[in-house]
């Protein structure tokens, strides 16, 4: 699960970064022990990025890589309330940034991870929300919050 | 009686405990196993109309899921063939739920052996997961292995 992989130390509320590449960056430096080599965590990063923008529009940007040089899974967030210009396919500046490293061996991990976070950040209300917290735990609070609430309904049905 | 046993497996450790108990079924049941692994065509393309890969990227994924899905499948026939079970073994590509209910019902399944359920699922994953969508579209009953000790030992056990 996403939450699973995002550690409030990975979570920066005010990205300094004015450039897709500073951000990166300046996330990749609070990613904890799963990456073993910064530097070539960024290079790889950033070579994904140069194939063609993850801005994926709605102030949402998702550099990512599958390298040897991260142990397993991990991500970053970063919010960037000025926006940064991720040449996004709606022409939006992106607020959102999720920096994601997988170990080459990890592909369905690394598509899960991609795919729901692609979903979540759909949501308008989930972005709106994301956009309205002030710490790193309450980001990770409402990941799960998203994560889980669906089972509230179920249960209500069912009695 | 049960004639032929389909097993569906994502190549994980948890897929081959999965693997070890349709074994164990097709031995003490006398049943034909058929192994399949399906190769996740949609996130891909899902993935790549988000525009969060590049066409390279999904190719890159593409090949990379069948390699480890025939590197599984070589391991799982070896496995059936250390207890004497045949075993056909086959690598699909599609939607996942969709080519095993189909898988299924091309080869008149008696039975499908899927894994377990993930203990977290996220509002997200319960409404897109193919587990989910297997178990109510297959059509044929299902028997889901857990309890990867008792399966271990079950296997060990089996002559």
């Amino acid at each position: 699960m996403l939450s699973d992989h995002l550690q409030k130390e990975c979570c920066i509320m005010d990205l300094k970064a004015e450039t897709v590449e500073d951000a990166i960056r300046e996330i990749s430096d609070c990613l904890n022990g799963a990456v073993v080599d910064r530097k070539v965590f960024v290079l790889d990063v950033l070579a994904r990025e140069k194939l063609n923008s993850t801005g994926i529009g709605y102030g949402v940007a998702i550099p990512h890589a599958r390298t040897n040089s991260v142990k397993s899974l991990v991500i970053g967030f970063g919010r960037a309330s000025r926006g940064i210009d991720f040449n996004s396919i709606d022409g939006q500046k992106v607020n959102f940034v999720f920096v994601m490293g997988a170990h080459p061996s990890e592909i369905k991990q690394s598509l899960d991870v991609l795919s729901e976070l692609a979903k979540l950040t759909l949501d308008q209300s989930f972005r709106d929300r994301l956009n309205a917290v002030t710490t790193s735990e309450e980001v990770i609070a409402l990941f799960k919050s998203y994560e889980y609430s669906f089972y509230q309904p179920l249960l209500i049905q069912e009695n | 009686m049960i004639e032929n046993i389909l097993v569906a497996v994502e190549g994980s450790l948890e897929s081959l405990m999965t693997a070890k108990y349709a074994i164990c079924l097709s031995k003490l049941l006398n049943a034909r196993l058929t192994v399949v692994y399906v190769v996740d065509e949609k996130t891909l393309k899902d993935l790549l109309k988000s525009r969060i890969f590049v066409e390279v990227e999904a190719m890159e994924y593409e090949r990379d899921l069948v390699e480890q899905g025939e590197t599984f499948l070589v391991r799982i026939k070896a496995l059936a063939e250390s207890k004497k079970v045949q075993v056909e073994t086959q690598v699909l590509r599609g939607v996942v739920n969709e080519e095993i209910t189909r898988k299924a019902g091309d080869l008149q399944a008696c039975l499908l052996v899927m894994g377990e359920p993930r203990h977290k699922m996220s509002r997200v994953d319960t409404y897109y997961d193919e587990g989910e969508k297997i178990l109510r579209g297959v059509p044929c009953p299902v028997v889901i292995a857990k309890n990867a000790e008792m399966i271990e030992k079950v296997f060990k056990e089996l002559k």
